[in-house]
């Protein structure tokens, strides 16, 4: 380590020691909904007599110290009646409260549910946080609610293409977020060629999004994190909640085995689009459809212990006659929390991902040929929490994870066949972090740390350098063990707050994020053949400084919420294809590979009304990403695919009786920059396209609107329903998908561009239940 | 091995019309500007003259006609020092007399146009003979909504000792079969040194037609330059679209090669096995 390194750290240090060191005494606990025994994420506490405060980490824990004495605390989570609790506190206290949910009475309903002046005073830049009550009312493509999907209608942060859960955030790629469920990483986080997220909302609690200011304790992702947090289970009672949508069906059980002891919640989903797919009628053996199965364990051994242990499953399927295909995640997690002391908190988490293709087919030519890909993680992780005093939280840990990659690998049983192997890699990533928060003084609040990141790649593998056209030039073999290569970084994050008013702030972050994996997609739709790998002496890791600052400004009574913020974002050794690149089954993908550069600049602007008949969002947001690549148009910079100049989205919703509410969205942004042709030639007696350079281009622009209609049920006492009819592209506007040249038939000897459409107006009903 | 995957996109792509009735629209671009190309497809086949098109690119909303090029100076020599100045045999194209293809011979094509000077090379590969050429009852399910009952394979023996790429091109009733899914060019990663069976997998024929093979051996630029070929007439919707790369200088459109070719051909009757 180097000078300026300890340096930092004994600043850092002293930064922390600067708070009053007077004889204090901690109060701490769990804040929990009262009906479900639900951790509540992100609830505050506030002492009154001091005007200090903490919230609830992703576990519900808080911490909290003051001098011994008398006092009254407010608990307080949106959505939930806030409750006043008077203590007296003269040694360490275990607190935990219970909060029960608002009876919603029409006046104040929330459909927008975050706390209205959570954004001002938090020092969380570029943070997005969504609720699953504000997804349910949505309307959505099928009727499929989507998380991924409702996140896109937020400024920075746009859809990868039509109806599609891809996200690209502030100018990255797709392949750019860290998608964590649970703490663990999912690689692909799409179902059906990306039109549905592998989220089940009924499964979902909470969801965090960093479009910057990414705090220290995430790494490994260059643009983005979404930390989404599953349910825990109801630990009170046995419950249920269900749906049944055009193309899906989804069930819920949660409840308590040992009282409040053991509890768990099972949530399934399965498709039923093979029952619709014409084929079926055709071929008895057609299979169309995905599946999502979740399910988690939680035993509370004491106050102070907690182990919980999840999994998730899914897989699509698809195939018919002698062929066919099947790819999706399992994932397996193991947490322990436990509280060292009333300051102390710690979870330490054993995390198994594992995301595998496998393509099958048995014909004349190919006798029984397999197609296998994928990544397999082992991951172990760390992480304490420590509050040594109400201005400062200490966040620290470390994380290590054991990568197999496996590019991809055709098996043949047949006799008169090869098989084809890219030789897989392996590789170690790990990451230590040290951050603090804390209230520098009334006005003043700073998030700031350090995250030391390292990724080694391993053999056995064979290292090939290669010339301009693609030759080897060079070979290198690594047995089992060797060490090809390791980067490593170290990586600042800094975020301040400056409270300009008690309802208006100012707000600036930076930080750096590395990422050590590349997903390699050569095609403008997602697809399940795309294959992670890792960094090699040849491909160099993708580094990100982003720096963003914004204003927030909330009015007095909560209901308008406003902000603004510009963000910076360069980014070095952007991996991008040359073209006509081929990855699949090639070993020697690294040679169709370039090295780069990009930028990306943007604006962004939010108004919310958050209370009211009628509430709902505008959102805008004016971006420029551009990349430069030597070997791609003659070096010079171009639009990156998703680089969208213009993108609004308005969202509303109007509550019109105590049973009804209707809400619309609204999108409009411009076309992504696509290759376009110039000119026409022949060839092989084919007219064919002359194209431009890369991106040089734009499709049409892109607007759609939706709508959607809710109807609870009549209130039951235990069982409640509710219907959702919504339509997706309400005027049935034609967006581009994609186009495609072809000769024309009315005059031969020229070329007709044609435009795919997907999704006009697609009606969709879902009933949906709890018992 | 491009064949394995552009199956599955094959597979993908039925999966998205099967799934979503996509709708489908004939639109007008607003397109860049770019400069004029000129474009050269020289051809030279074993015991066959050579064949030289040479043309220029039109703006893209330009119907072809007047793009065929009559005044270029094309000259064509080998690797066993013959050189030939091609003669105009119709328009846009032309064709050598005394030299034919031979196995094994190099050859290097040039053409002036305007006073530029486009070159480009290619060596013949041995003729890969076809073992046998059969047809079997087999036809479409029917919501492929495509003629005929029966496909036509061949049986072929790949040489295990070199790098081998293929062509194949399908002729029913002497007419070949010109559309993007009739277009195959393959390697022979997955069967080298083996027998291999191949045929056109998206074509069914009728009783009573002839249909001819034609397995053409090509050499690695020109593999390489079919194989983008085939990616842009494939609609170009799936990759990232692009010119696809020539083997000639000066920045021409197209491409030369030098192919061996094994023709086989039946006739298909009544009375199948």
């Amino acid at each position: 380590m180097n000078s300026i390194l300890k340096l930092k750290l004994l600043l850092f240090i002293s930064l922390i020691s600067c708070a009053s060191i007077a004889q204090q005494v901690t109060f701490s606990g769990t804040i929990r909904d009262a009906n479900t025994g639900e951790e509540l994420i992100g609830a505050t506490v506030f002492v009154q007599e001091t005007s200090e405060g903490a919230s609830s980490n992703t576990y519900g824990f808080y911490s909290l110290s003051v001098k011994p004495g008398e006092y009254t605390i407010k608990a307080d989570y949106l959505g939930y009646a806030a409750q006043q609790i008077k203590v007296s506190l003269l040694k360490d206290k275990l607190l935990n409260i219970e909060l029960k949910p608002e009876t919603t009475s029409i006046d104040e309903i929330n459909i927008v549910g975050t706390k209205s002046d959570r954004d001002v005073s938090s020092t969380d830049v570029g943070m997005e946080r969504m609720q699953m009550a504000e997804v349910n009312k949505l309307p959505v493509l099928f009727g499929e609610r989507d998380v991924f999907k409702s996140m896109q209608l937020l400024p920075g942060i746009s859809s990868a293409g039509e109806g599609g859960s891809g996200i690209n955030v502030r100018g990255g790629a797709t392949d750019q977020n860290l998608i964590l469920l649970d703490e663990a990483p999912v690689y692909s986080a799409s179902h059906l060629l990306g039109f549905f997220s592998v989220f089940n909302s009924d499964a979902l609690k909470d969801m965090t999004v960093y479009k910057g200011g990414i705090p220290a304790q995430y790494g490994g992702r260059a643009s983005s994190v979404f930390d989404i947090q599953m349910k825990n289970g109801n630990t009170k009672e046995i419950k249920g909640s269900g749906g049944i949508g055009l193309i899906s069906s989804r069930l819920t059980l949660e409840g308590p085995i040992a009282e409040d002891k053991v509890s768990f919640i099972v949530s399934g989903r399965r498709t039923y689009a093979d029952i619709f797919a014409p084929l079926a009628t055709d071929a008895e053996d057609t299979k169309l459809y995905f599946y999502d199965l979740n399910a988690k364990l939680r035993f509370k051994f004491s106050d102070k212990d907690q182990l919980f242990l999840s999994g998730y499953f899914g897989s699509d399927k698809f195939g018919f006659e002698d062929m066919g295909m099947d790819w999706g995640n399992a994932t397996g997690t193991a947490r322990w929390n436990h509280i060292y002391n009333p300051k102390l908190f710690s979870n330490t988490s054993f995390i198994y991902s594992n995301y595998a293709y496998n393509f099958k087919v048995n014909s004349e030519s190919f006798n029984d040929l397999r197609m296998t890909s994928g990544i397999v993680d082992y991951n172990l992780k760390q992480d304490f929490t420590w509050y040594p005093n109400p201005n400062n939280t200490l966040k620290f840990g470390f994380n290590a994870i054991h990568h197999s990659f496996a590019p991809g690998e055709l098996i043949s049983d047949g006799e008169s066949t090869n098989n084809i192997k890219v030789d897989s890699r392996k590789g170690i990533e790990t990451g230590f972090y040290i951050s603090n928060k804390q209230n520098i003084n009334a006005r003043l609040n700073a998030s700031y740390g350090l995250r030391f990141s390292s990724f080694s790649t391993i053999g056995e593998f064979t290292d090939r350098d290669y010339d301009d056209e693609g030759n080897i030039i060079d070979e290198r073999v690594y047995e089992k063990g060797d060490v090809a290569s390791t980067y490593w970084n170290v990586e600042p994050r800094l975020a301040l707050t400056y409270l300009l008013t008690s309802n208006t702030s100012l707000k600036a972050s930076y930080n750096y994020n590395t990422q050590y994996m590349h997903l390699l997609a050569n095609s403008t739709t997602e697809q399940p053949t795309d294959y992670w790998v890792p960094v090699t002496p040849n491909v160099k890791p993708l580094k990100v400084h982003q720096y963003s600052g914004g204003l927030f400004h909330n009015t007095e009574n909560g209901v308008w919420e406003m902000s603004t913020e510009v963000y910076y974002k360069s980014l070095n050794d952007l991996v991008d294809f040359k073209n006509g690149a081929e990855v699949i089954l090639n070993e020697n993908y690294e040679a169709e590979l370039v090295n780069g550069k990009g930028y990306s600049k943007g604006v962004e602007f939010l108004v919310r009304k958050n209370k009211g008949l009628f509430t709902g969002w505008f959102s805008y947001t004016l971006s420029q990403t551009m990349n430069q690549f030597d070997e791609i148009n003659n070096g010079e910079w171009f639009s990156a695919r998703h680089d969208k100049t213009h993108d609004f989205s308005i969202v509303g919703a109007y509550q019109l009786s105590k049973r009804t509410s209707l809400s619309a969205t609204f999108v409009y942004n411009t076309g992504i920059a696509v290759t376009l042709p110039y000119g026409v030639y022949e060839v092989d007696g084919k007219v064919l396209p002359l194209y431009s350079d890369r991106n040089g281009g734009r499709m049409p622009d892109y607007h759609r609107m939706d709508v959607s209609l809710n109807v609870d049920g009549k209130k039951r006492k235990r069982f409640q329903s509710s219907w959702n009819f919504s339509i997706y592209n309400l005027y049935g506007r034609e967006n581009a998908y994609s186009i495609s040249y072809r000769e024309s038939e009315s005059k031969p000897g020229s070329l007709e561009a044609v435009q795919y459409a997907l999704f006009k107006f697609v009606p969709s009903v879902t009933y949906n239940f709890t018992f | 091995m491009k064949r394995v995957y552009n199956f599955q996109n094959y597979i993908i792509g039925l999966l998205f019309i099967c799934l979503f009735s996509a709708c489908e629209k004939v639109i007008q671009l607003d397109v860049p500007d770019g400069e004029a190309k000129i474009v050269i497809e020289g051809i030279i086949v074993n015991e066959s003259a050579a064949q030289v098109k040479v043309s220029r690119s039109l703006p893209y909303d330009e119907v072809l006609g007047d793009h065929l090029i009559d005044d270029a100076v094309v000259v064509l020599s080998t690797s066993y020092g013959a050189t030939e100045q091609l003669k105009l045999k119709s328009p846009g194209v032309y064709q050598s007399r005394s030299i034919l293809g031979l196995v094994g011979a190099s050859y290097t094509l040039s053409v002036t146009v305007d006073e530029e000077e486009f070159v480009a090379e290619s060596t013949m590969p041995r003729v890969t003979p076809i073992d046998t050429i059969y047809a079997t009852y087999d036809p479409f399910p029917e919501v492929f909504d495509r003629p005929g009952d029966y496909k036509v394979d061949i049986d072929f023996s790949d040489d295990g000792e070199i790098e081998n790429y293929y062509r194949l091109k399908g002729y029913v009733n002497r007419e070949l079969l010109n559309d993007a899914d009739a277009f195959l060019v393959f390697d022979d990663q997955l069967f080298n040194g083996f027998t291999f069976t191949i045929g056109m997998v998206a074509n069914r024929f009728n009783l009573t037609d002839t249909v001819n093979y034609q397995l053409l051996s090509i050499d690695k630029d020109t593999y390489s330059y079919y194989t983008q070929l085939g990616d842009i007439i494939g609609g170009g919707s799936s990759s990232i679209p692009y010119n696809p790369q020539g083997n000639f200088s000066n920045d021409a459109v197209g491409y030369f090669s030098a192919q061996s070719s094994a023709i086989s051909s039946i006739i298909l009757e009544a009375e199948e096995d």
